[in-house]
């Protein structure tokens, strides 16, 4: 995989009377009396690429995972495009059409084939034909480099195949951000590689990425901001050069070198 | 020795088309009452893994019902129960009704085991695409549910055979109940429960080599 220096995603900054993607007010999540977030307030602008670090029991999938109400926060506001988003179902609906999601054990349908996967969105969401959802699955398909493989069972795939086909799947409603959590934690060294290659191409081509992961490499080169979560509580955020290589806070030194002790 | 009991199937078999027809009956009580329960046992089932007590209280209810007491006692009970509220109907239908509501209280069970045992991620994976739980279900869920609940729903197609006989006590003219009457009026009442016996396998082999080979199958796919 080249190395890549500039960092892909576009940087912050919002012009006037713009909307961010996504905006989190004060969001706080308790699971009985355990508070796993503390407040958090985050944005995320169109063509961000925001890296999400923290140690594990951070609290930050739980953040991610919050983002498209797959956890129900306990209190604060999220903002999808300066829509605030409720729990009312169809207002739901509406805020995950915009937001796609891969997830760590990557979660395809092991009922549908690659293809069928990858249109269920578009067809059982949208309610767009078989052959047109067939159509864009397999141009999605093509993106992600799996060729070939429409009929097949996703398990038949390897670890990196599947994810990607999940990445496609998740790409297929055309969302306008894409969450990714730890999606590479599940996967052998050697098959790494090739899912952050598809995820680097498409920061590339301006994709609102939010992501939770381990892999420093792709935060150093990919990410437009850093942030790093400890406590559930946003810790230190910034630029990758500056958070990564200048970390403030004792907790993320030690977080940091934890991290590179544990690759060596 | 057999006690001087001399075997003599020649009356029995003369009526043979008695039991022919005996046996398509009890073959269309095992077909009615089997797409019955499955239809009720699906919803009633999916309402047993509802988050809202007011669905599954009264659906577990009725499930624990009709499981906890027994079949004999339910069908006999249905058989009055039903003019008295109203509903007039004959015996057979009455006695597929009670066959129905009972094995639906148990394909309930089946089919919440088996959406339960669907891993998180396959909902977590279809909401996050948008998808409303009720299509979740039907697209991604009860698809691969379905397959893990074949072979237990193989069983009840093997049991319900059997238990179709009990429906005799209300009069039906199926398998069961035409051997009692022929023994009766031949005066051969084993020759004929041992003919019956070889039909009742005769539906049963089949249906039990099915499941074995759809146990076969799962096993060598898991």
């Amino acid at each position: 995989m080249p190395e890549v220096t500039v960092p892909l995603g576009r940087k912050s900054g919002l012009p006037a009377g713009e909307h961010y993607e996504i905006e989190l007010r004060d969001l706080h999540k308790s699971y009985g009396d355990n508070e796993v977030l503390k407040g958090i307030d985050l944005d995320i602008a169109l063509g961000e690429v925001v890296v999400i670090l923290g140690p594990s029991g951070s609290g930050k999938s739980t953040m991610l995972r919050c983002i498209n109400m797959l956890e129900t926060p306990t209190s604060g506001e999220i903002r999808v495009r300066g829509q605030v988003v409720d729990s009312r179902p169809a207002n739901l609906m509406a805020l995950r059409r915009e937001v796609g999601m891969v997830f760590q054990q990557f979660n395809l349908f092991p009922n549908m084939t690659v293809l069928e996967n990858v249109a269920a969105g578009p067809r059982y969401v949208r309610g767009m034909s078989r052959a047109d959802s067939e159509a864009r699955a397999q141009q999605l398909l093509t993106r992600v480099g799996i060729v070939g493989k429409d009929d097949v069972r996703p398990t038949r795939l390897s670890g990196g195949q599947q994810q990607r086909v999940a990445i496609a799947r998740a790409l297929a409603l055309e969302p306008r951000v894409v969450l990714f959590d730890e999606p590479t934690s599940a996967l052998d060294p050697e098959l790494r590689g090739e899912v952050l290659d598809t995820m680097k191409s498409l920061a590339s081509q301006g994709t609102t990425m939010a992501v939770v992961t381990h892999e420093m490499s792709f935060a150093r080169h990919v990410a437009s901001r850093v942030i790093f979560i400890d406590g559930g509580v946003i810790v230190e955020e910034g630029d990758p050069a500056q958070v990564l290589e200048r970390p403030k806070s004792a907790r993320l030194r030690q977080f940091l070198n934890k991290l590179e002790w544990e690759n060596d | 020795m057999n006690g001087g009991y001399q075997f003599d199937f020649s009356a029995v078999l003369a009526r043979y088309p008695l039991f022919f027809e005996a046996a398509l009956l009890t073959l269309e009580i095992l077909a009615i009452a089997t797409v019955a329960s499955l239809v009720i046992g699906l919803f009633a089932g999916i309402g047993l893994t509802s988050e809202r007590w007011y669905v599954r209280g009264p659906v577990r209810a009725y499930v624990d019902l009709f499981r906890l007491t027994p079949l004999l006692v339910q069908i006999v009970t249905i058989f009055f129960l039903l003019p008295i509220v109203g509903i007039t109907v004959n015996a057979l239908v009455s006695g597929i009704i009670a066959l129905s509501l009972n094995y639906a209280a148990f394909y309930a069970e089946i089919f919440k085991a088996g959406i339960t045992s669907i891993d998180r991620g396959q909902w977590e994976a279809s909401r996050a695409m948008g998808m409303k739980d009720s299509t979740a279900l039907r697209r991604v869920i009860l698809p691969q549910a379905i397959r893990r609940m074949l072979p237990p729903v193989g069983n009840m197609l093997v049991s319900l055979t059997k238990d179709t006989s009990l429906v005799s006590v209300i009069g039906v003219a199926e398998l069961m109940s035409v051997s009692q009457t022929l023994g009766a009026s031949t005066f051969r009442n084993l020759e004929s429960l041992l003919v019956v016996t070889v039909f009742y396998l005769a539906i049963n082999i089949p249906l039990s080599a099915l499941v074995s080979y759809l146990h076969k199958k799962q096993v060598v796919n898991a």
